[in-house]
């Protein structure tokens, strides 16, 4: 099993150093990690995604890059394929994408999309579009298509963001695998939609499916020994469009607070069922969590 | 006089080999230049602008990155978010130059009204990208649009202007003018000189301070043209001018863009200076990376 790194892309304190990205990409870059990944939003501080991956694709040289997950119905499709495009050309072919149709609605009125696109349908259509364009595809009346051609074959792999079963039958006819992610760490939820996955990827007759999930996590020893308070932290922040009470009720069971040995531990438990690729998503913005979990990984 | 060089974006070939654009990049950074330009195009192979100016911020240390766009094109949000955080990648080196664009297909490849691609529209997003980047609310949601740029006001933003009404249109909003010229000579240096009074003199019917008065064009050396600069230069265009009629491509082409030698060049510099131009971007015509240290020789000549 593979395990991916997520950047800090949505800690409060991630510009008050200029180099936190770049230390931590190049970081990840150097690590026993397969990837680094981010995910996006419109109305928060957190860097502008298809900016932030050409600065990725050249801070780094050898891990993939992963958008986990983007919501296409926040950009115009047929510029969101170009600049993707773009992404896979200046990383070499290191881009896999995830689509997701995004927890805020705030996020559609900040750009001006319709909030009612806000659905897997909207997404398989997007999905469709960006393939249209990778494979050179005139969409419309003009004198070339729309390049550049990615450097994958077909385009850079198209995951669903997905938190349930729903989603999951939906994107069996049109994504290669799952981009997930686990609140509560409930083991036998997860590998109840692997299973899922299997069989809806095997009745769309498609091949086997990519398995990956992401979870927060704070360790012990880079938080004082207050892991927990770190993640809980993490939330309130991350998630203010949701009500205080709510997220003060989640915290206690949301993510991975624990030491590095436990995490590793953890990680295993995700490998035996079957988990391609565990993406760690931190709730702090020091680089030195990404050099023990580095560690505790060798 | 600033002098800045363009990536050669839409010239065929950029990505034949994967580290030339980087390549570019690092070579304009350690020139005597002041700027890097990217400009769009939407139907080519040529980049797209924001993922390509992200890996333009880590490449360089020093130039200002100038993104030319098309406002209309992009949702406003989308756009100054994207601006702002390269500005954040980039240490505050960002300038957005905004303009109409040449052609109306890269309205319809992207689904936008063609009736867009007017001037005044362009002052209203304009305004509406510093609000967002002073963190003001532009629609219902619980926190701004992020992150804030390094620069305090944000990325400076010039008007590309097609001639002297556009920069008229903008004199209440823009830093200044990027004027962008067929080539160097006697019909364009006029028509550069009328757009340089025109902005002087609506800028300060405004009450506003100078503006900052920039020009650019195409360029190929004999030095480093094994088919010759004009050959170049033709090459160039018939592959990338394919929106207009033949017949126009063929009355413009003998005359575009600066063909000469480097001290020719120098001389050409030195001639915008006099004009009054604050900065001259040249648009290379051709791939290959030597040619930014021969451009860079030519900025060398103008200096004493």
């Amino acid at each position: 099993m593979q395990v991916g790194m997520t950047l800090p892309v949505m800690e409060p304190d991630l510009w008050a150093s200029s180099g936190t990205l770049e230390s931590w990409a190049r970081t990840i870059d150097e690590g026993p990690f397969a990837s680094v990944c981010f995910g996006e939003r419109m109305a928060f501080d957190n860097p502008e995604t298809l900016t932030l991956l050409g600065a990725v694709s050249a801070w780094t040289g050898r891990v993939r890059i992963g958008a986990t997950v983007l919501v296409p119905q926040l950009h115009e499709p047929v510029l969101l394929a170009k600049a993707l495009a773009t992404a896979d050309r200046l990383s070499r072919g290191r881009l896999s994408v995830g689509l997701g149709v995004g927890g805020r609605l705030e996020d559609y009125r900040a750009v001006g999309a319709d909030p009612s696109g806000r659905t897997m349908r909207e997404m398989a259509t997007r999905a469709a579009v960006l393939r249209a364009v990778w494979r050179g595809e005139r969409l419309t009346d003009t004198i070339r298509p729309v390049g550049p051609a990615p450097v994958q074959e077909g385009g850079p792999e198209l995951l669903v963001g997905t938190m349930g079963p729903r989603t999951v039958r939906h994107a069996a006819g049109w994504a290669d695998g799952l981009a997930g992610v686990s609140l509560d760490l409930d083991l036998q939820a997860v590998s109840g939609l692997f299973d899922l996955a299997r069989s809806a990827w095997a009745e769309a007759d498609r091949p086997a499916p990519r398995l990956t999930t992401s979870f927060w996590f704070a360790l012990e020893e880079t938080s004082g020994g207050r892991a927990r308070e770190q993640v809980h932290r993490h939330l309130r922040h991350y998630m203010n469009w949701l009500p205080p009470e709510l997220v003060d009720a989640m915290a206690p069971t949301t993510g991975f607070a624990g030491t590095a040995d436990d995490l590793v531990a953890l990680l295993r438990r995700f490998e035996d069922l079957g988990t391609d690729e565990v993406q760690l998503i931190p709730t702090g913005s020091a680089v030195e969590q990404v050099r023990r979990v580095a560690d505790a990984l060798t | 006089m600033d002098v800045g060089v363009a990536l050669p974006t839409t010239v065929g070939g950029v990505w034949d080999e994967p580290d030339l654009l980087g390549s570019w990049a690092e070579a304009i950074d350690e020139g005597p230049f002041a700027s890097l330009s990217i400009g769009t195009r939407v139907a080519s192979d040529a980049p797209e602008t924001v993922a390509l100016a992200g890996a333009v911020a880590v490449w360089t240390r020093r130039l200002r990155i100038r993104c030319s766009v098309t406002p209309q094109l992009h949702s406003t949000t989308w756009l100054a978010k994207s601006m702002a955080t390269l500005d954040r990648l980039s240490g505050g080196r960002v300038e957005v130059a905004l303009g109409v664009g040449p052609r109306d297909e890269d309205y319809r490849a992207l689904a936008i009204d063609v009736a867009r691609m007017n001037v005044q529209e362009i002052g209203t997003i304009a305004r509406r990208m510093r609000w967002l980047w002073q963190g003001q609310h532009l629609s219902d949601t619980v926190r701004p649009v992020g992150p804030s740029p390094v620069q305090p006001a944000g990325p400076s933003l010039l008007m590309s202007t097609g001639g002297a009404a556009s920069a008229r249109s903008a004199a209440g909003w823009a830093d200044g003018v990027a004027h962008t010229i067929l080539g160097p000579g006697e019909v364009e240096v006029a028509e550069v000189l009328d757009v340089f009074a025109s902005a002087r003199t609506a800028w300060a019917a405004e009450g506003r301070t100078a503006p900052r008065l920039a020009v650019a064009f195409w360029c190929a050396l004999e030095e480093t043209s094994p088919q010759g600069a004009r050959a170049q230069v033709e090459e160039h265009l018939r592959d990338y001018v394919d929106w207009t009629p033949p017949a126009f491509l063929d009355d413009i082409v003998p005359r575009a863009g600066f063909t000469g030698t480097v001290p020719g060049l120098a001389d050409t510099l030195r001639r915008f200076e006099d004009l009054g131009a604050d900065e001259v971007t040249l648009i290379p015509t051709g791939t290959d990376v030597r040619q930014v240290a021969a451009l860079a020789e030519a900025v060398e000549k103008t200096v004493g």
